[in-house]
């Protein structure tokens, strides 16, 4: 079953279209990565299914029924930057928050010792650090066991140790069983805990889908030999990869998924006289792929014709 | 009730509201105590009533003076509607599970209960000083205490509408304070006397502002205003209108 399910949504801020017919799916249990640079309309799409921004076409549903307020209330969601009433302490505040829910109330404590804020609990809001917020903003989604949360760029705003705590506590929910649907436009954050991924640009859907479906991988060999020439007309002789190209002193050979046999190259070129001084596999990285997605040449570096 | 509960959490410790709150009370208090002593004062000399505070007059006198002060509950609705846009709490409070409908209609009670909370204020003013000027208490001119309660309904939904269109709270309470304080006297006064006579009487602000004349100065001010009840439907229209006008914006805007 889908979590989420959206269908056809197109949005119009007056002339500017921030969403372009989007359509896509969330299946149940799954990490759901929204992956787009800034202004792609990720978070028109969230605030779109969270009702504070109204769709100009289109529709969604939330676990297959049409959305309701009562929904909401089972969905933890973080949306943008971390909203709460200044004035008031944490704990306050995720009184409110657990007060809308109307559930989650005697979790308080608990969630506040998740994020590492119960120390501060009385602490009021603006006192905190912007790392503080983002926790409790995190805290707040916790409330209740939701059966889903949704998180937008979770880790704005954190040091590098915020960011590896949000990241491990995303995947231990996701373990947990809980649906995560995140929004970034930190690749590698997605690359990092996500198992289906949907890619936006300029408010178009340009794919969804599992992450090993949408990101068909190829295999990335670099093979390097002080004699470069040599070795490239070794490698032109070999067979299997789909094609082959030259970076600095590094020859890049492409092969489907699976397919690349380290042993075999480096037999073959030593066996016809070329020595190798480096040779290593790698997985075409969602970087890569993302770059080839939305059209942005990933290894521009000022060769382009006049 | 729901709604009312999560307003009263969002203002319990709140401390600036209950601050201006509280200065709001004194004010009213402290307004009507000038009143009072400049006509003990006026008495001394001449025979003249201009602000009458014994029974049956001072129910009208407290409600005349109280209501310089509306600005003042119209501006803490400005604030608690604002805020939410500010801290942006009114999408977290959506995105949590409240409707947009319930939300809305937590803000109109709040505005309700300033009102009745002014308009308790104005009764026990008017027994305190009714009492202090050695008169017995009257049921007769507690209509005024009505007029005031419609006045503060006003002048308080008033302001929110402004907060929900404008969103911002300086520039609401800048235009809540110039458009009552001068452009509706201006706007109102070129209607009255351009276009249509009379058509003052039915600005926003200035219905229930008639409704509730200056003590002395019926007879040389407000000659000639329509009878208490049409002015009674004109404000409630306006206030159904402010209701109406803010719901529909919350309900289909985006936030």
């Amino acid at each position: 079953m889908s979590v989420l399910s959206i269908q056809n949504i197109t949005k119009f801020y007056g002339s500017i279209q921030a969403l372009n017919d989007v359509s896509l799916e969330v299946p149940e249990g799954s990490v759901f990565g929204i992956l787009g640079p800034n202004g792609s309309g990720k978070t028109t799409m969230l605030g779109i299914v969270m009702d504070v921004l109204k769709a100009t076409h289109g529709s969604y549903r939330w676990f297959g029924e049409p959305p309701t307020e009562m929904h909401r209330r089972q969905i933890g969601t973080l949306l943008e930057t971390p909203n709460f009433y200044h004035y008031l302490s944490g704990e306050r505040n995720l009184r409110i928050a657990a007060e809308i829910k109307r559930h989650g109330l005697n979790d308080i404590p608990q969630v506040l010792k998740r994020v590492n804020l119960w120390q501060r609990k009385d602490s009021k809001f603006n006192t905190y650090s912007l790392g503080m917020k983002q926790r409790l903003a995190v805290a707040s989604c916790l409330l209740g066991n939701p059966r889903v949360l949704v998180f937008d760029e979770p880790t704005n705003g954190l040091d590098p140790e915020g960011i590896a705590e949000t990241r491990d506590l995303i995947r231990n929910l996701a373990k947990e069983g809980i649906t995560i649907i995140l929004a970034s436009h930190l690749l590698d954050e997605v690359e990092k805990v996500c198992s289906h991924v949907a890619i936006l640009q300029k408010g178009k859907l340009l794919a969804s889908g599992h992450v090993d479906e949408v990101l068909v991988n190829e295999d990335i060999v670099e093979v390097s030999a002080s004699d470069l020439t040599k070795l490239e007309s070794v490698l032109n002789g070999t067979n299997g990869f789909t094609h082959l190209r030259k970076e600095g002193n590094v020859i890049h050979l492409f092969y489907p998924t699976g397919n690349a046999m380290l042993e075999n190259i480096n037999r073959i070129c030593f066996e016809q006289g070329v020595v190798l001084n480096h040779l290593q596999l790698k997985k075409k990285s969602l970087e890569t792929k993302f770059f080839e997605l939305t059209n942005i040449p990933a290894d521009s570096r000022g060769t382009k014709k006049p | 009730m729901h709604s009312l509960k999560l307003e009263w959490l969002k203002v319990k410790n709140y401390r600036t509201f209950w601050i201006l709150l509280g200065l709001y009370v004194i004010g009213l208090f402290s307004l009507n105590y000038i009143f009072y002593q400049f006509q003990l004062d006026l008495k001394k000399q001449l025979p003249l009533d201009l602000f009458p505070y014994g029974f049956p007059k001072v129910w009208q006198t407290i409600a005349w003076v109280s209501s310089w002060l509306l600005y003042f509950p119209g501006m803490l609705m400005i604030l608690i509607i604002t805020n939410e846009y500010t801290y942006k709490t009114h999408r977290q409070n959506i995105v949590d599970g409240m409707t947009r409908q319930q939300f809305i209609y937590g803000k109109i009670q709040v505005a309700v209960i300033l009102a009745v909370i002014t308009t308790l204020i104005c009764i026990a003013n008017a027994i305190i000083f009714g009492t202090m000027h050695g008169s017995k208490v009257t049921v007769e001119g507690t209509e005024y205490i009505l007029y005031a309660f419609i006045q503060a309904l006003s002048y308080i939904f008033f302001g929110m509408i402004l907060a929900v269109l404008l969103r911002r709270g300086g520039l609401a309470m800048g235009i809540f304070f110039i458009y009552g304080l001068v452009f509706e006297s201006l706007l109102g006064a070129l209607m009255h006397n351009y276009v249509v006579k009379g058509s003052w009487n039915f600005f926003p602000l200035q219905t229930t502002d008639v409704l509730i004349p200056v003590p002395f100065g019926k007879e040389m001010f407000y000659k000639n205003t329509p009878e208490p009840y049409v002015l009674i439907i004109c404000a409630l229209v306006y206030i159904t209108a402010y209701c109406f006008f803010s719901v529909r914006k919350f309900k289909t805007a985006d936030l």
